[in-house]
């Protein structure tokens, strides 16, 4: 046995008596592979909490400004993290409120979306944190709150549900279910076409996702592949990002007086400015987008829709 | 697309050299953001190391283009490389200060590390930590990702491209490795 494995095995043991045993044992006697693993047994129990804790960070100081190019931000976009709270659980990037921050897992148009584990009730949730840029807009914050509040209410199987929307932090943000799983894009360029009873099973799927924010007044604005989700396992449809897209155009057309969005779904009304309603949803979810990733025949969507 | 994000492509389609390009530039743009982002802090704030690596993630690589995880762990790759680097230089600047020697100014001097134990013990990390290098390059790669990138487990496994159960014993094998080797250097009492 090397040093290696017997320090594995070593761990296991759970009485004193049993892992003196255990080291007598697989050492046989070679004195000095004794004392190291017990050096690293030792070394093991002190290394935990230096280990945990992150590396010291670096320090601003009245000098740091002294420097003389002013730093510039090249080619980097202009995105950060929210203001994070340091954290000492291993593995997290800072904390946020009650939630520890995992991980970054998406972007878009409104801000940021992170993986996180909520301390108080123990599960791993999304967050989105809408973008410092539109947090300085009241008109973008009304927005992506008012959205927010009555997505809250929707409560479907092929809805991402919203748990808690954080509307006094700054910036405000939206704690979501986690859906453990790909956007349908992703299924789509990695997994190659979509048979058509797939096709058939997702696009009813989304059709009820959306039927029922519909019936609560809620206009997602933004359908496309990248917001559908498709749950691990059962492949289970679940549509994200409702009516966030809003918050976002709005800044947009008030700073350049050009429309944002994904052309490429967008219903004719939507790409002209003109107020939207429910059918611009309908328009996005259409058959030959799908059609032409998967290499299936086109089907109309709209017959399934009127089932 | 930008630099970085050609480059994790070019890496993506087996291109070698593409790997050689990456370090610098990511290096350089860490360096350059954690200057950015120290000017506009109070005196005394820290910025954490690793969400710097993570928020670096976000600006330099091309959001557009969603990353297979291919491509986001050879940025992290580099990305704790560097941060190890920026880390470890500063604290050598640090204490060389601190002993008076070498009062060259340099762009990350003023914003430099904590506390002096903590640079020390900083210093004896890396000094095993390229012990370790040597002897098991995997885990050593393990430790940078975990600890100077901020990966998790799961994460830091997946891109090593190994089980996270093997992942986490090479952790656990890893970091006592390195406290023994840290221990040895300090400590004469032997405690």
């Amino acid at each position: 046995m090397t040093e290696e494995t017997i320090f594995a095995a070593a761990l296991e043991k759970e009485t004193a008596g049993e892992l003196r045993a255990f080291l007598d044992e697989a050492c046989a006697g070679d004195a000095d592979l004794h004392a190291r693993v017990e050096a690293l047994l030792k070394a093991s129990a002190d290394a935990g909490s230096f280990f945990e804790h992150p590396p010291a960070g670096l320090v601003a100081t009245v000098d740091a400004d002294l420097d003389g190019t002013p730093p510039s931000a090249g080619d980097s976009k202009n995105i950060s993290l929210p203001e994070l709270e340091p954290c000492t659980t291993p593995g997290r990037i800072g904390k946020l409120g009650p939630y520890e921050i995992i991980e970054v897992i998406g972007q878009g148009g409104f801000g940021l979306v992170l993986r996180a584990f909520d301390t108080k009730l123990h599960r791993i949730v999304a967050v989105k944190v809408l973008s410092r840029e539109l947090a300085e807009n009241p008109m973008a914050v009304t927005r992506f709150l008012r959205e927010a509040k009555r997505m809250a209410a929707v409560v479907h199987d092929h809805v991402v549900t919203i748990h808690v929307i954080e509307d006094s932090a700054k910036p405000p943000y939206l704690v979501m279910q986690f859906i453990e799983g790909q956007s349908l894009q992703q299924r789509i360029e990695r997994g190659g076409a979509l048979r058509p009873a797939e096709i058939l099973r997702i696009g009813m799927q989304i059709a009820e996702g959306l039927a029922a924010a519909h019936k609560h007044g809620v206009i997602h604005r933004d359908v496309k592949p990248g917001n559908i989700l498709l749950e691990n396992g059962v492949e289970r449809v679940k549509i994200a990002d409702f009516g966030l897209a809003r918050a976002a155009d709005d800044v947009d057309i008030t700073r350049s007086g050009q429309i944002t969005g994904t052309p490429q779904y967008m219903s004719p009304e939507q790409a002209q400015g003109e107020p939207v309603d429910q059918r611009s949803d309908l328009f996005s979810l259409r058959p030959p987008d799908l059609a032409e990733f998967a290499l299936a025949p086109s089907l109309d969507w709209r017959a399934v829709l009127r089932r | 697309m930008n630099e970085i994000t050609r480059i994790l492509s070019e890496m993506g389609r087996g291109e070698r050299q593409a790997s050689e390009k990456l370090l610098p530039i990511v290096y350089d743009e860490l360096r350059r953001l954690a200057r950015q982002k120290l000017a506009h802090e109070k005196p005394g704030q820290t910025l954490e190391a690793t969400a710097l690596v993570h928020e670096a993630y976000l600006r330099l690589v091309d959001a557009d283009r969603p990353q297979e995880w291919d491509g986001r762990a050879h940025f992290f790759a580099a990305a704790a490389e560097a941060m190890r680097r920026i880390l470890v230089e500063s604290a050598r600047r640090k204490l060389r200060l601190k002993r008076g020697g070498d009062l060259r100014r340099d762009e990350l001097d003023e914003a430099s590390i904590v506390a002096p134990e903590e640079d020390d013990r900083l210093l004896d990390l890396d000094a095993a930590l390229e012990k370790l290098q040597h002897q098991d390059p995997r885990k050593a790669e393990l430790v940078k990702l975990r600890y100077f990138a901020g990966l998790n487990n799961e994460q830091a496994a997946e891109a090593l491209g190994i089980g996270t159960s093997t992942a986490d014993r090479d952790w656990a094998y890893a970091r006592a490795w390195l406290y023994r080797e840290m221990g040895k250097g300090t400590d004469t009492t032997g405690n």
